[in-house]
């Protein structure tokens, strides 16, 4: 799933002159993306809901979904329901408009940007003139000998050719393409139609309960448009972030600078070792993460964010909801993703509890909810207690 | 190649091909939405500012008012042309009015 990083031209609202945009043919092609995936989401995909729940399969898995004692396993339900659903050709348009919005965000966003690169690279220059990007307001920090991951490394998620860092205009290509013309209508994977992204992160940030926080972190921050939300509700909190993909980061060091708040960024494997200091943050965010990661990885993720986070710290999760909490239909939905949007992780990591794997790692006051529509986004939150059984013992 | 023969001739793609068909009319919806658009900002520049240049019309980025009427104009567009499988059968006054993107009169909504 992709909330890349739509930190907004101000200049594209509405009767502003903006700055920097793609020609009529680039924005064009993309717009008509936008209202593809609007149609498909918004109509088709509540009429195959519909035929679904009228099949008589389809209602019976409904209800095996539904009930505390199911007869058939997650996996078996899920791969049933598919089949239901295969069997309707509405379904089936409706996937295959998905798949062919995800793939011509690339083959027609990156010609589109492309196109402009010349036009880019003055108008991001001189943005960087009129800023004050100078390394005191934050920090960059990359590893270049960083071991990337073996499950990381060959994946193209979302269909982006190459992966994150495939190609030097991605941030633009999401900031100016993409972002404002596909992904601001929602409706693709666990994004609801009609949903803000930039709302929902905000949402997010005030799921955290203190009023205060001096020190905050978030392990895969991407382009820090998470940062930057969190900077809008805790003004006062220094900002720590973390990714592998150094791309992301050098985008998300200019973004913060520019839009004037401090961060310190690093590169860093976070589910191994995030370099930080034992017991030194008061809160953790992550957002659209877990789903990207192995479920051992977040096992060990959870185990390291544990041991940074000072006794009492606060975490707050976003992140797609996990199977047992959605209707059958809609898991089929978000099933799709793994094979169909390359998202390798997704199910592996929605068969499982986020709740468990916390408590594992010895979080205590976990819980699990909603805050939007089709349970996304699903919050998981949860509290490092304030004297561990060991320190207790000592 | 599945040559079994049809009443027009061999088969050359086979029912399998369906979904490149697809991509290919799909690409072909993109095609003349751009230009649909291009001749929207054409028109728009023209009566506004009575001349205009092909570079005019590349750099231009419809705001306002204007944003809105294509916007409204696109989505109409792709209903149309995405949801012309389902026109097949949806074929209520209202449902027809509705994809042409058109206020249902509440006279007819009733007669449905
Ligand atoms: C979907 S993006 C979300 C980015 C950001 N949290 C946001 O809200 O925009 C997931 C990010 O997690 C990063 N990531 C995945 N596994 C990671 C790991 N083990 N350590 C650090 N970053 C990781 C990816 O590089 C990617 O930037």
């Amino acid at each position: 799933m992709t909330f890349l990083t739509r930190l907004d031209d101000g200049s594209l609202k509405e009767g502003a002159a903006p700055t920097f945009a793609l020609s009529q043919r680039g924005r064009a092609g993309l717009e008509i993306l936008g209202a593809i995936q609007t149609f498909s989401s918004g109509t088709l995909r509540p009429m195959a809901a519909a035929n679904f729940e009228e099949n008589p399969q389809g209602r019976m898995l409904g209800e095996d979904h539904a009930s505390p004692t199911p007869a058939f396993s997650e996996r078996e339900r899920i791969a049933k329901a598919r089949t239901v659903c295969e069997g309707d050709a509405i379904y089936r348009l409706e996937r295959f408009f998905q798949r062919y919005v995800a793939e011509e965000n690339f083959n027609r966003g990156i010609p589109a940007i492309e196109e402009r690169r010349a036009e880019f690279l003055a108008y991001d220059a001189a943005m960087a003139q009129g800023s004050d990007e100078t390394p005191e307001a934050g920090s960059l920090t990359l590893a270049e000998d960083l071991a990337i991951p073996a499950w990381f490394a060959p994946i193209e998620w979302h269909l982006e050719p190459g992966g994150w860092d495939g190609y030097d205009l991605y941030g633009a290509l999401f900031a100016f393409g993409v972002g404002p013309y596909v992904f601001r209508k929602g409706g693709y994977a666990a994004v609801g139609i009609g949903d803000d992204i930039v709302g929902q992160r905000l949402k997010t940030i005030r799921q955290f309960p203190k009023d205060s926080y001096a020190r905050i972190y978030e392990p895969g921050c991407g382009g820090v448009s998470t940062l930057k939300a969190v900077h809008s509700v805790f003004p006062e909190a220094e900002l720590h972030g973390a990714d592998l993909s150094p791309l992301l980061l050098k985008n998300g060091a200019r973004m913060a600078a520019r839009f004037g708040f401090p961060v310190h960024l690093k590169q860093a494997d976070c589910a191994t070792d995030t370099g930080e200091a034992d017991a030194s943050f008061d809160g953790v965010i992550t957002y659209a993460l877990h789903h990207e990661l192995p479920p051992k990885a977040n096992r060990a993720l959870f185990a390291e964010l544990f041991r940074i986070m000072k006794p009492g710290a606060d975490i707050v999760i976003s992140d797609p909801p996990p199977f047992r909490a959605v209707s059958m239909f809609h898991a089929v939905i978000l099933d799709w993703d793994t094979l169909h949007r390359e998202e390798p992780f997704f199910s592996p990591v929605l068969h499982e509890s986020l709740d468990a794997m916390l408590e594992e790692a010895g979080f205590e006051a976990v819980e699990s909810y909603a805050i939007g529509q089709d349970q996304y986004p699903w919050i998981t939150r949860a509290r490092k207690p304030e004297s561990t059984a060991v320190e207790a013992q000592a | 190649m599945n040559t079994s023969k049809t009443d027009t001739g061999p088969d050359y793609l086979g029912p399998e091909s369906i979904t490149d068909v697809a991509r290919m009319v799909m690409a072909l919806m993109s095609e003349v939405w751009i230009q649909r658009d291009r001749q929207i900002v054409t028109e728009y520049l023209l009566e506004t500012q009575g001349a205009v240049t092909r570079q005019e019309i590349d750099d231009f980025v419809p705001t306002g008012d204007l944003a809105e009427r294509i916007a409204a104009e696109r989505q109409r567009f792709a209903n149309l042309v995405a949801g012309a499988p389902i026109a097949a059968t949806q074929r209520s006054v209202s449902q027809i009015l509705e994809r042409a993107g058109m206020d249902v009169p509440a006279a007819r909504a009733t007669g449905t």
